[in-house]
C-alpha cells in the first residue's frame, strides 16, 4: 500500500450501502417463474423507472469518467463524445422504439431472426450482440479496476476480479427485475454526484464556463509536474485531437447511430408495456442524459483549469501526480476529492461504481440473452421446458460474468471513453442498419440481413484490430461511420440482387404481416 | 394490407421528414465547426466561445423542444391509426 494512503472512509460507507441494497433486492427478486421475467421483468416497467434504469444501463463508466476524461485530455474536441452520446437516442426514437416493442421478442437476434425466418441471421446476431457488449464491457472492467483501486489502493487487477464477482452474483440471482431496481437507484447516485461535481466548482467557487474556457484558451507553456508545452488555444479550439474531417465525421456517426445497435438498451425497450410507452420512456431518457452530458464536459474543462494554476489553486502534489498519471480516465474523482475532500471524493466514487455496475449487469442480461435464449434455446434445443431456460439463462450470465475479468486485464491501458466509442462503432455497423432497414423497408431480404451483419462484424472486427494492417487512408480513429455505410450498401444491394433473381419469392412469406404488426396499431 | 403498407409510409415519411434535417443540422454543425474553426472560434456570445455554445449547449434544449413535439405527435398518429383500423 502506498505510503501515507488513506483510505477515503465516506466511499466506503456510500458503497457499502449501495451493495446492501443491491443485495436486499436481489434477493427480494430472485425468484423468476419464466424467462420473460428473467430476461425482461414480465414486460411491465413504466416509463420513468424504465427512463431512469436506461439512463443508468447507458451512463457507464464511459459517460461518469470517460466523457469528463477526454475533455480533461483533448478540450473541445472530447464534447463531440458527450454530443453524440446523447444525440444517438434519436436514431432510436426515430426508428426502432416503438417499432421494436411492437414486434415484442426478447432479444436483437430473436428480431432478425423472427423477421427473416433465419437461423444462420440467429446466429450471426448472437455473434454481433457478443462481440459489441464484450468491446463495451471491456472499459467498464477498466473503470472499475481503476476506481476500485484508487478507493482501496488494490491492484488493478484484483479489483477486477472482485467487481466482476459482485456483478456475476446480483445479475445471475436477480435477474432483470434486481437490475432494473437497481439501476434505478443508481442512476440517481451517479448523476447526483456528477451534478455536485458541477455545481461545487460553478456555484460555489464560482468558476463559470466561460471564466475556465476562457483562461484555458489563453494559456500557453509547460504544464506543472509533466513539463509538457500546453497550448491552451489549440485546446479549445476545433480539431486538437480529430485532426482529419474523415476521423471527426466516422466517429460522429458511429456515436450518433450507435446508441440504436447497442443490445443492452434496445432490450430495455422490449421491457416498456407498450409502443408508446416506449417512445415516452425515450423522452426521460433524453433529459436525463441530456443534463448528464451537459455537466461532464464542463467538470472536465474545470479540472483542467485546476490542473494548469496546480499549487496557485491549492492542488496538491499528491493529485497533480494523479493527473499527471491518470487524468484520462481519474480525473472525475480527483475533482471529487479536490473540490469536495473525502465526502464529495466518496459519493464520486459511489457514482462511479454505480455507473459500473448497472452498465455491466445490463451488459450481461443482454449477453445471456444472447447465449442462453438465442443460441442454447432457440437453436439447438427449442422445446427445452421453462424452468430449464431460466436455469440456461443463469448459467450464460456466470460465463459472460466472469469473462469480464479477462477483459479488464485487456483494456488496462485504454482510454475508457475511446474504447466504448469503438463499441458503438460495432454497434453502429452491425445492427444499426439491420434493424432499421429490417424494421423499414418490406424487400429486404434473408440474405441482405446477413450479409449485413457479415459486413458490420467482419468491417469493424478488422477496421479495429487490424488496422495496422490496413492502407492509410482505410485507418479511422473510430471506424464506425464508415462501415455502417458499407453495411447499408451490402444489404441494399444483397437485396436487390436477389429479389431480382427470385420475385417476390427471394422475401419472407409473412412479410406484410410482420409490416403490420411493427406499424400497425397494438393489439389490447 | 394495403392500409398497413400507407401507415408504414406515413409513419416513415413523418420519422424522415424530422430526422432528416435533424441529423443534417447536427452534422452541419459540426462541419462548420471544423471547416470553419477560424471564423468560429473568433466569435463569442456573452463571453462564451461560439464553438462551444452550439455543440456543448445549445443543441440540448433544441433537441428536447423538437422531440417532445414528435413524441406527442406520433403517438396522437397512432391512436388516430388506431382508430380508423379498429373502426373499420
Amino acid at each position: 500500500m502506498e505510503t501515507g494512503y488513506q483510505i477515503p472512509f465516506t466511499a466506503l460507507v456510500l458503497i457499502g450501502c449501495m451493495l446492501a441494497f443491491t443485495i436486499v433486492t436481489t434477493f427480494m427478486f430472485r425468484k423468476q417463474k419464466t424467462s420473460a421475467d428473467y430476461y425482461l421483468a414480465g414486460r411491465k416497467v413504466n416509463s420513468f423507472i424504465n427512463a431512469s434504469a436506461i439512463s443508468s444501463d447507458y451512463l457507464s463508466a464511459a459517460s461518469f469518467l470517460g466523457v469528463a476524461g477526454v475533455a480533461f485530455l483533448f478540450g473541445f474536441d472530447g464534447i463531440i463524445y458527450a454530443l453524440g452520446f446523447f444525440v444517438g437516442y434519436i436514431a432510436l426514437l426515430l426508428f426502432l422504439a416503438s417499432p421494436l416493442r411492437k414486434f415484442g421478442r426478447y432479444t436483437v437476434p430473436d428480431f432478425v431472426s423472427e423477421r427473416f425466418h433465419s437461423k444462420r441471421a440467429r446466429v450471426l446476431g448472437v455473434i454481433g450482440v457478443l462481440f459489441v457488449s464484450l468491446f463495451y464491457m471491456a472499459p467498464q472492467m477498466l473503470g472499475a479496476g481503476k476506481v476500485m483501486g484508487l478507493l482501496l489502493n488494490l491492484e488493478y487487477e484484483t479489483s477486477i476480479i472482485i467487481i466482476a464477482c459482485i456483478i456475476t452474483f446480483y445479475v445471475t440471482v436477480g435477474g432483470m427485475k434486481a437490475t432494473t431496481v437497481n439501476q434505478l437507484v443508481q442512476f440517481w447516485i451517479l448523476f447526483g454526484a456528477m451534478f455536485l461535481l458541477a455545481f461545487i466548482p460553478f456555484m460555489i467557487k464560482g468558476y463559470t464556463y466561460t471564466d475556465v474556457v476562457k483562461f484555458i484558451s489563453e494559456f500557453k507553456g509547460a504544464e506543472q509536474v509533466t513539463g509538457k508545452m500546453f497550448d491552451g488555444a489549440a485546446y479549445t479550439s476545433p480539431a486538437y485531437w480529430l485532426t482529419s474531417l474523415k476521423d471527426t465525421l466516422s466517429l460522429l456517426l458511429a456515436l450518433m447511430f450507435g446508441t440504436a445497435g447497442l443490445p443492452h438498451i434496445l432490450v430495455r425497450f422490449y421491457t416498456a408495456p407498450d409502443g408508446k410507452a416506449a417512445r415516452k420512456t425515450v423522452i426521460y431518457v433524453l433529459f436525463l442524459i441530456g443534463m448528464f452530458y451537459i455537466l461532464s464536459p464542463y467538470v472536465g474543462h474545470v479540472i483542467r483549469y485546476a490542473f494548469l494554476q496546480g499549487e496557485a489553486m491549492g492542488v496538491s502534489p499528491h493529485l497533480m501526480q494523479w493527473l499527471a498519471d491518470n487524468g484520462k480516465n481519474l480525473a472525475v474523482p480527483v475533482a471529487g476529492s479536490y473540490f469536495g475532500g473525502q465526502i464529495l471524493l466518496g459519493i464520486v466514487v459511489a457514482g462511479a461504481f454505480a455507473a459500473i455496475l448497472s452498465t455491466v449487469a445490463g451488459l450481461i442480461i443482454a449477453c445471456a440473452g444472447a447465449i442462453g435464449h438465442d443460441l442454447v434455446v432457440n437453436v439447438f434445443n427449442p422445446n427445452m421446458p421453462e424452468r430449464s431456460r431460466v436455469k440456461v439463462a443463469r448459467i450464460a450470465s456466470v460465463i459472460v460474468g466472469l469473462l469480464g475479468i479477462p477483459l479488464g486485464f485487456w483494456a488496462e491501458s485504454m482510454q475508457i471513453a475511446v474504447l466504448v466509442g469503438l463499441a458503438f462503432a460495432i454497434a453502429a455497423s452491425t445492427f444499426f442498419p439491420v434493424l432499421v432497414m429490417g424494421v423499414w423497408w418490406p424487400k429486404m431480404t434473408k440474405n441482405g440481413a446477413c450479409a449485413g451483419l457479415i459486413t458490420g462484424i467482419v468491417g469493424s472486427f478488422f477496421m479495429i484490430l487490424g488496422k495496422e494492417m490496413l492502407p492509410e487512408f482505410l485507418q479511422y480513429k473510430n471506424p464506425g461511420g464508415f462501415v455502417m455505410i458499407l453495411t447499408f450498401i451490402a444489404i441494399y444491394s444483397v437485396s436487390k440482387m436477389e429479389y431480382a433473381s427470385k420475385g417476390e419469392d427471394a422475401l419472407p412469406p409473412d412479410t406484410a404481416e410482420v409490416m403490420a404488426i411493427l406499424h400497425g396499431p397494438e393489439k389490447a | 394490407m394495403d392500409q398497413f403498407e400507407a401507415i408504414r409510409k406515413r409513419q416513415l415519411k413523418f420519422a424522415l421528414g424530422v430526422g432528416i434535417p435533424y441529423f443534417a443540422f447536427v452534422i452541419s454543425i459540426f462541419l462548420l465547426v471544423y471547416l470553419a474553426s477560424e471564423a468560429v472560434t473568433r466569435i463569442s456570445i456573452m463571453g462564451f466561445p461560439l464553438h462551444y455554445w452550439l455543440v456543448a449547449i445549445a443543441i440540448y434544449p433544441i433537441t428536447w423542444v423538437l422531440f417532445i413535439w414528435y413524441v406527442g405527435k406520433a403517438n396522437s398518429m397512432e391512436d388516430e391509426i388506431a382508430d380508423k383500423v379498429g373502426g373499420e
